[in-house]
């Protein structure tokens, strides 16, 4: 994305059918559904030493975030309006000021125009902290076709929240090891419907097996870019001398520097064979 | 988020995609509205209305700073008129906003001794397209002589302080600034009643700071509302020194029971725990600590954590800042909180509270300005009350 793609990062969602029994991984079927693009925390640590401090702060992380809005919407609306439809469902976060933005509005232009299909994530957080404004902002999503994806909604807040009322079409949960046997988080699943829960930070087989049982079949995470990667070096015929762990980290990448040495980069778009 | 500066060229109109602000882009919002049957809301504030004694430059920066939540809703647009009169420009429903607009300015009128101003001859609110014919009347005495160009903002370049916000640069500056500054002049109470077979009787009083006057006095050239999180983020040294005022026993030896802002790292604080060695024995189990949701929704182990903390050394726990779009989000039977404030809106109106399990928890309504939420609330049972006039949490 020009002149934002040093500063992002994207990351696969997947859904993946088979395996819930069975603890072997290439039993699994991952289809590639969206790909998220995300501020790369790494890449503005090493510029802005304040960053840090703003990172360890929730407060200070929104004022960020909210900050680069702007220039989010702008890269993601120059690269579809020069590079035609990505290949998957964008998913961009952004904060509610963000979603109200003129930006905004010229970036679902763009992308109805292109026949792409948007979704926007927004914090559980900043739904909490300006509730007028989340509703503002959820009809303004509902009039522009786009979806809205509830994030960063631990599994305690799942056991103490009625998500449904915020009608979102999509929540990412985040993935624990404590999660496993929780009483609350399947009540909460239970109530939710599993079939609009995201696992993200799916960092594990364990975590995407746990999902998986739960009746779960949408996954985010760094396990998820691991069995992409070794299903696309398996499957690439210019692979030979690419290993799992470099096609991975060329995943990630949303401009040429990034994917540097990859000779396939319609794969990497495509995520998956 | 990215709530907009106070002064915004772009005025919202409907098909307009720069707009000018003051006088002619409200003339043109009137036009546009008439043309297109596009709803909008206008407020006007006659600062020129407002009394000899009421009118001194900080006065009129309150008036002004009242307007301020008006600019939190969909499309705002601040408009610069002669004679130090402003209008804010909206879309959609503001009545919660509006309320609290509404109660600083009452706030401010009390202030005064004599000649005093009804609230309606300082503040009209006009809806558009049906009340244009009448916008247009009023802004005729503000009209300039020239048409409203860049090179004729001067009213809006006198005020450009107003235009800036509070950055993380200046925050930095203002929390060390915060920290030293005598806070004690800025401590205000208000009360929260109970009422009871139509008789009002004092529960508890909310201690809190003007935000308005600290504002002024510790960084007059911004607003620091205008950017929530970083509000949010100072809101920590605010609790801070809140703590180490209350803390002085001459301070609390002979306080009623009271209410306090606290974020949740604030309760878990060295300041936190001086304040605790300090509470005299007749107010333990007699102080609310008031907790933000969003704080719940960042850390919920935390939040349960600092509840507990809190409540094995005698405190009362509130949720403040429960929205009408929040009533339905938190399962708050589950939070184990003492008390509940619920933030009237007209939008409660049709609302019944007696389905929500709140377990044994009771209600505080907030924000209760407006006759019918009292009346709404003690129809639902709802026995604790802020005090009218008062647009605090509780």
């Amino acid at each position: 994305m020009s002149r934002l793609t040093d500063l992002t990062q994207r990351q696969v969602g997947v859904s993946i059918t088979g395996g819930a029994l069975t603890a072997d991984p290439s039993a699994l079927q991952l289809r590639p559904v969206y790909a998220e693009v995300l501020v790369a925390l790494s890449v503005l640590r090493s510029r802005l030493a304040a960053v840090g401090q703003a990172v360890a702060d929730p407060y200070l992380f929104r004022h960020l975030a909210g900050k680069l809005d702007d220039r989010m919407l702008h890269g993601a609306h120059n690269a579809v309006r020069d590079g035609g439809a990505p290949a998957l469902r964008m998913h961009l976060n952004l904060a509610i000021g963000g979603i109200l933005s003129p930006a905004f509005d010229r970036l679902a232009a763009v992308m109805a125009g292109a026949g792409a299909a948007l979704a926007i994530e927004v914090p559980l957080m900043e739904a909490c902290g300006d509730p007028a404004g989340f509703a503002r902002a959820r009809a303004r999503l509902v009039e522009a076709g786009v979806a809205l994806v509830l994030d960063g909604v631990s599994h305690h807040a799942l056991a103490l929240t009625h998500l449904n009322s915020l009608a979102p079409d999509w929540i990412k949960l985040d993935w624990s090891d404590a999660m496993m046997g929780h009483a609350p988080t399947l009540e909460g699943l239970a109530w939710l419907g599993v079939g609009r829960v995201v696992l993200a930070r799916a960092e594990s087989a364990a975590a995407v097996q746990w999902g998986l049982q739960q009746g779960i079949a949408l996954f985010q995470g760094r396990h998820i870019d691991a069995l992409l990667a070794t299903a696309r070096v398996q499957a690439c015929p210019a692979a030979a001398r690419c290993v799992v762990r470099q096609c991975q980290e060329r995943g990630y990448a949303t401009g040429a520097a990034g994917r540097a040495g990859c000779s396939n980069p319609a794969l990497l778009d495509a995520a998956a064979p | 988020m990215m709530v907009p500066a106070v002064a915004h060229a772009n005025g919202g109109a409907p098909g307009a995609a720069e707009m000018p602000s003051g006088y002619a882009g409200l003339a043109a919002l009137v036009r546009d509205c008439a043309a297109s049957g596009a709803r909008r809301h206008v407020a006007v504030l006659r600062a020129d209305r407002l009394p000899k004694h009421l009118s001194r430059p900080h006065h009129h920066r309150l008036a002004r700073a009242a307007m301020e939540p008006l600019l939190n809703t969909d499309r705002a647009a601040w408009h610069d008129l002669l004679g130090g009169a402003v209008a804010v420009s909206w879309r959609g429903d503001a009545s919660g906003r509006l309320a609290a607009t509404t109660a600083q300015l009452r706030y401010l009128l009390t202030d005064a001794t004599q000649d005093t101003p009804a609230l309606a001859d300082v503040l009209r609110i006009f809806t558009l397209p049906q009340g244009g014919a009448g916008l247009l009347q009023l802004l005729s005495g503000f009209a300039p002589d020239t048409p409203d160009t860049p090179d004729t903002h001067k009213t809006r370049d006198n005020h450009k302080a107003l235009g800036n916000v509070l950055e993380t640069t200046s925050l930095a500056v203002l929390e060390r600034h915060l920290a030293t500054v005598d806070v004690a002049r800025f401590a205000r109470r208000a009360p929260v009643h109970r009422i009871t077979a139509g008789r009002a009787m004092l529960a508890w009083e909310r201690r809190f700071f003007s935000v308005t006057e600290l504002a002024e006095t510790l960084m007059p050239d911004a607003s620091i509302t205008a950017v929530p999180w970083l509000y949010r983020r100072l809101t920590r040294a605010m609790d801070r020194r809140a703590l180490a005022l209350l803390t002085d026993p001459a301070e609390l030896a002979s306080a009623r029971p009271f209410s306090l802002d606290l974020n949740v790292d604030s309760v878990l604080s060295p300041e936190f725990l001086r304040f605790d060695a300090a509470l005299p024995p007749a107010l333990r189990g007699r102080v609310t600590l008031n907790l933000a949701p969003e704080d719940l929704a960042a850390d919920v182990p935390a939040f349960c954590f600092a509840r507990d903390f809190a409540r094995v050394r005698g405190y009362r726990l509130l949720l403040r800042d429960i929205t009408h779009e929040l009533l339905g989000l938190w399962r708050l039977d589950r939070l184990a909180i003492d008390l509940i404030a619920l933030r009237w809106h007209p939008a409660l109106a049709a609302a019944r509270l007696d389905h929500v399990q709140i377990g044994g928890a009771d209600w505080v309504l907030t924000q209760t300005d407006d006759p019918a939420a009292r009346a709404w609330g003690q129809a639902q049972g709802i026995g604790l009350f802020t005090a009218l006039g008062t647009t605090g949490t509780a």
